[in-house]
């Protein structure tokens, strides 16, 4: 399996975890010039860019630690695409989501990416 | 909709009032505060979003604004994490919203516990002067708060107490009892009677501390200058209310107390290798120094010639006017620092001239060199100086023990007493701030005492201010003994602490 096929396996698990919790997935994989953010989920007022992140194990530190500060920005930036062309969730609280997927274990954590 | 709170900044001693504003709005979730927060109110952010997890409600991921009004002054400190975190939560809908009369500082730590700030006196006087009728602070601040009787004052441990304070009013306001508070702590471990001999010393220290004079003890090492002087908290009479405030303020805001209240005179020893600014006080938001500290107090530094030569004369305002401004070009504070001080040095680099059991190995000019450390300006602003010596070995084991520190503090407490008395309608109370109208009406001289005196004058040759001094310190061994008049014994006991000093 290659490694594009492999992101795409756990993209849907994300995903499928989301839907279980009550999200609604409104884009996959949605590109903005070069930046791309994997899910973008809604849930009552708020609108959640979501990133996915697997690890084998987590010998060397989970999901979470490997977000590093180029890939917030670039999600930071297709987020902004997203509103400035979708004025429909300008109201929207707008978070940020990380689902780490480590071996067997799966999360789910949104916050600021920047205060 | 905007939420609205109270809080109080400090700038020097005095606090200002802040508004804390917040604001909630969809849109890109962000965290912001403005109004010239410096890096404590800004990590303040983390701490009460942890602090609001941790005490059970969930933190709005929303886009808040936090303000802190006027927006041109600078905040510092950690106070305003409890107005920002009610705040949040009362304009998020999750609490009601807390009354527009209520005066709120208070620093959260991460599981929503409440820490002590400092300068909580400051912000007690605050909601006094600006008619604000309660104050909410952590239960470690509410005993100074308290003190303020016109302001209702209610302590909590946890974020989650004020709440339920805010939601059904179960605070109890807090109450203190200083007369009770102050006798509770009235205990000390050193005594005058640990000091064998030395009684013109100790003789010379109840003048001292009786009348408010500075002194300046000089002896060979091991004569018991620092024993003695450590000992000197143990007389200094009792703190009234009044004094006990202003004293307490300027710790508080020093952030020296952790809110409680400061009932014993201070008695402060810093080291010689003290800077001007920690003496003095200062620094970019000006905060008192040991000069301060001292404020009602004492004031002690050992090897006086020891310290840099600017702390030293810097002295030279604070003793003579009791208080200290200081000017950055920020702002500008007045620190009160009415102290006596109680200085203590070797009469030569080696230490042993003039002593009866060693050689001094000194030549005259080292001395007079060391002796130059200590400018004429200082020493003659000192009111008394007195020669320690060393109490010999024999002796040491024959002396009987010394009067008790409690029967000369009752003394001194009566001789207080009686100059206050006597100044009820000045601005000061001790002889030693006495002001020079004044001095004409209380020191007035007999026929013999004006004679002794005038001789002395053309003796000693001393200074307009030596001849004040003299007056006053006369004024206070008269007070001792509880005569109306200065009698030629008093000032020529007087005269014998301004002459010591002549020697070489």
């Amino acid at each position: 399996m290659n490694k594009r096929a492999e992101g795409k396996k756990y993209e849907k698990i994300a995903r499928t975890y989301l839907q279980q919790r009550g999200w609604t997935i409104i884009e996959e994989n949605y590109i903005f010039g070069h930046k791309e953010v994997d899910l973008i989920a809604v849930k009552a007022e708020e609108l959640c860019f979501v990133e996915v992140k697997f690890r084998y194990s987590p010998a060397y530190g989970r999901g979470f630690e490997f977000v590093d500060s180029r890939k917030k920005n670039n999600v930071m930036t297709a987020a902004k695409g997203f509103l400035a062309k979708r004025k429909g969730y300008r109201n929207f609280n707008v978070t940020f989501g990380i689902v780490s997927i480590t071996g067997e274990e799966i999360d789910f954590r949104r916050g600021y990416f920047k205060w | 909709m905007v939420t609205k709170l109270l809080s109080a900044s400090i700038e020097g001693l005095d606090s200002r009032r802040v508004e804390v504003e917040i604001d909630i709005s969809g849109g890109l979730t962000a965290f912001t505060i403005v109004g010239l927060p410096d890096n404590a109110v800004k990590e303040s952010r983390e701490r009460v979003r942890t602090a609001i997890s941790s005490s059970g409600f969930e933190f709005p991921l929303k886009r808040l604004t936090v303000n802190l009004a006027p927006a041109d002054i600078k905040k510092e400190g950690s106070s305003y994490d409890l107005p920002i975190a009610l705040g949040i939560l009362a304009e998020d809908g999750l609490i009601p919203a807390p009354s527009a009369d209520t005066l709120f500082a208070g620093e959260l730590s991460l599981n929503g516990e409440l820490r002590p700030i400092s300068g909580g006196i400051s912000i007690a006087m605050l909601a006094k002067s600006k008619e604000i009728r309660n104050v909410i602070v952590p239960k470690k601040n509410a005993t100074e708060c308290a003190i303020i009787e016109e302001v209702n004052v209610y302590g909590f441990d946890n974020l989650y107490d004020v709440i339920e304070h805010i939601r059904s009013d179960t605070g109890v306001r807090h109450k203190v009892n200083f007369e009770q508070y102050r006798d509770q702590l009235n205990d000390y471990a050193l005594d005058f009677s640990d000091v064998k001999g030395q009684y013109l010393v100790k003789r010379a220290l109840e003048i001292a501390i009786g009348g408010g004079h500075n002194i300046l003890m000089i002896g060979p090492p091991g004569a018991g200058k620092s024993m003695l002087a450590k000992r000197v908290l143990s007389i200094m009479p009792r703190m009234e209310l009044d004094e006990a405030i202003e004293v307490s303020r300027i710790h508080s805001v020093a952030g020296l107390t952790s809110g409680d209240l400061v009932s014993v005179r201070p008695f402060r020893d810093p080291h010689s290798s003290i800077s001007k600014i920690g003496l003095i006080g200062g620094g970019t938001f000006p905060r008192p120094g040991e000069i301060s500290l001292a404020h009602k107090g004492v004031l002690f530094l050992d090897e006086f010639p020891e310290f840099s030569k600017a702390s030293v004369e810097a002295l030279r305002e604070p003793l003579e006017n009791g208080d200290i401004t200081i000017s950055r070009a920020r702002s500008t504070v007045n620190f009160p620092a009415d102290f006596i001080l109680v200085a203590a040095m070797n009469p030569c680099p080696c230490g042993y001239f003039n002593d009866p059991y060693h050689e001094c190995t000194c030549s005259m000019n080292e001395i007079h060199r060391y002796r130059k450390k200590i400018s004429g300006p200082i020493m003659d602003r000192i009111d008394m100086h007195i020669e320690v010596m060393p109490v010999a070995v024999e002796e040491l084991k024959e002396r009987p023990q010394g009067e008790s520190s409690e029967i000369i503090r009752k003394r001194i407490e009566t001789v207080r007493d009686i100059q206050r008395g006597r100044y009820k309608n000045e601005k000061f109370s001790e002889n030693g701030n006495m002001n020079d109208k004044i001095l004409e009406e209380y020191c007035r001289l007999g026929k013999e005492s004006e004679k002794l005196l005038v001789d002395a004058m053309k003796l000693y040759r001393f200074s307009a201010r030596s001849y004040k001094k003299i007056l006053k310190i006369s004024r206070t061994i008269a007070d001792l003994e509880g005569a109306e008049e200065i009698m030629p014994q008093h000032l020529s006991e007087a005269l014998n602490y301004r002459i010591v000093d002549r020697g070489i």
